[in-house]
């Protein structure tokens, strides 16, 4: 059976072998990293966050309270608190974007990345049908039968695959904790 | 999920606005007498919005490099004996009252030697390239600039397997660290570049005497 977050965590101080570690990173330095990217638009600072967060991870593992919150929600914590860091850093630069001063609003920003990065990974687990069938509908504004004489698919075909398409998305999303 | 029977894949449809005005209407309708429709309509009603997050041209979201993992891992690999050293040092702590002055310091140098090789590093690089080349770099001041201790792996791509360590310097000058091999793609070496802390930001490994293409390429970690 595969070890809980919390149990891999607990085991980094101890870990010698550097398993613990690999396995977390697999488990989460997908998410972290498009979040990275997301809020600071720039893959290299993100690689330099990732690599950060489990290294802070990794020292204070001792830290980690499993009653106060997820391994997840710890980790991103850890993520944002360097991004606040960087981007302030970065602001003495003009060329980065606009970047909030109050910690509610830089809060409210890191939350919108971390969910376009949620919905866009959640898409990308669809079939490459369903994904179609969601942009022609929703992003091309389309309807099932301009869909359906567009594609050249029967209407049914159409109506059914939006359907699934939708229904898989909303699983997926589910599975990853996005409520709204 | 459950799914009504007569309107169920109509739904999807009818939340994301692609039916016709006409089809609309009569799933309006029907939503208000079914308890399946009108049940699952909220979960389907919030998919718009989040869709509206995104733009289609980010899907796939970036991964992050290959070469990431095992950088973090070499990363941790050089601070264990470090965090043996702090062990040490709180049992230390413990047992102070019984333990003799020669055996303390005995264990203080222990702290030392294990710990110094990562103090004298003023900062730390992780390099990766497209082809799968990385390398993790450690710098270090001496009087003649910065000593770069490199340990690279799956490097390729230069005649000869001949590769140049170049340091760009904010002011956007490149300068080099030297030049060396790499049989095998495999490569340890120590070289120094005429720069300091502080100077530069950036390194790049690129073929001997040329600067492009760049073969892998990291940022600093001061």
């Amino acid at each position: 059976m595969a070890r809980s977050d919390a149990s891999l965590l607990h085991q980094l101080p101890h870990d010698r072998s550097g398993e613990a570690l690999r396995e977390l990173y697999r488990r989460f330095g997908g998410e972290l990293f498009g979040f990275a990217c997301n809020a600071l638009g720039d893959r290299e600072a993100a690689e330099e966050v990732v690599q950060d967060v489990f290294a802070r991870a990794w020292r204070q593992a001792e830290r980690y309270d499993e009653d106060r919150a997820s391994v997840r929600t710890w980790l991103f914590a850890i993520a944002r608190n360097r991004i606040v860091d960087m981007r302030r850093r970065a602001s003495a630069r003009p060329a980065v974007a606009a970047w909030p001063q109050e910690p509610e609003e830089q809060a409210q920003v890191l939350e919108q990345a971390v969910l376009r990065w949620q919905v866009a990974a959640a898409l990308a687990r669809l079939t490459p049908d369903h994904r179609e069938v969601i942009r022609l509908a929703h992003y091309a504004g389309l309807s099932l039968r301009e869909i359906s004489e567009h594609q050249g698919i029967p209407l049914g075909t159409v109506k059914s695959r939006l359907s699934y398409a939708l229904r898989s998305l909303r699983l997926i999303l589910d599975e990853m904790g996005v409520e709204a | 999920m459950r799914e009504c029977p007569t309107h169920g894949d109509l739904l999807a449809a009818y939340a994301l606005g692609a039916l016709e005005p006409d089809e609309a209407a009569a799933m309006r309708r029907h939503i208000e007498t079914c308890a399946i429709c009108s049940e699952q309509l909220p979960s389907m009603r919030s998919l718009p919005g989040l869709l509206d997050t995104v733009d289609m041209a980010d899907v796939p979201p970036p991964e992050p490099p290959a070469w990431l993992e095992e950088s973090l891992l070499d990363q941790i690999a050089r601070e264990t004996p470090r965090d043996g050293g702090r062990r040490e040092r709180t049992r230390r702590r413990v047992l102070a009252g019984a333990l003799a002055a020669a055996a303390a310091i005995a264990v203080a140098a222990l702290v030392i030697v294990l710990s110094g090789e990562d103090e004298q590093a003023y900062a730390r690089a992780s390099l990766g390239g497209p082809s799968g080349a990385r390398a993790y770099a450690r710098l270090e001041s001496v009087p003649a600039g910065t000593r770069v201790s490199l340990k690279a792996h799956e490097l390729a791509g230069a005649p000869g397997n001949r590769y140049e360590l170049w340091c760009i310097a904010v002011d956007g000058r490149w300068v080099s660290g030297g030049s060396f091999r790499a049989p095998g793609g495999e490569a340890e070496v120590v070289l120094t570049a005429a720069v300091g802390a502080g100077e530069y930001h950036r390194i790049v490994v690129t073929p001997e005497g040329t600067r492009a293409p760049a073969l892998m390429r990291g940022k600093l970690q001061y």
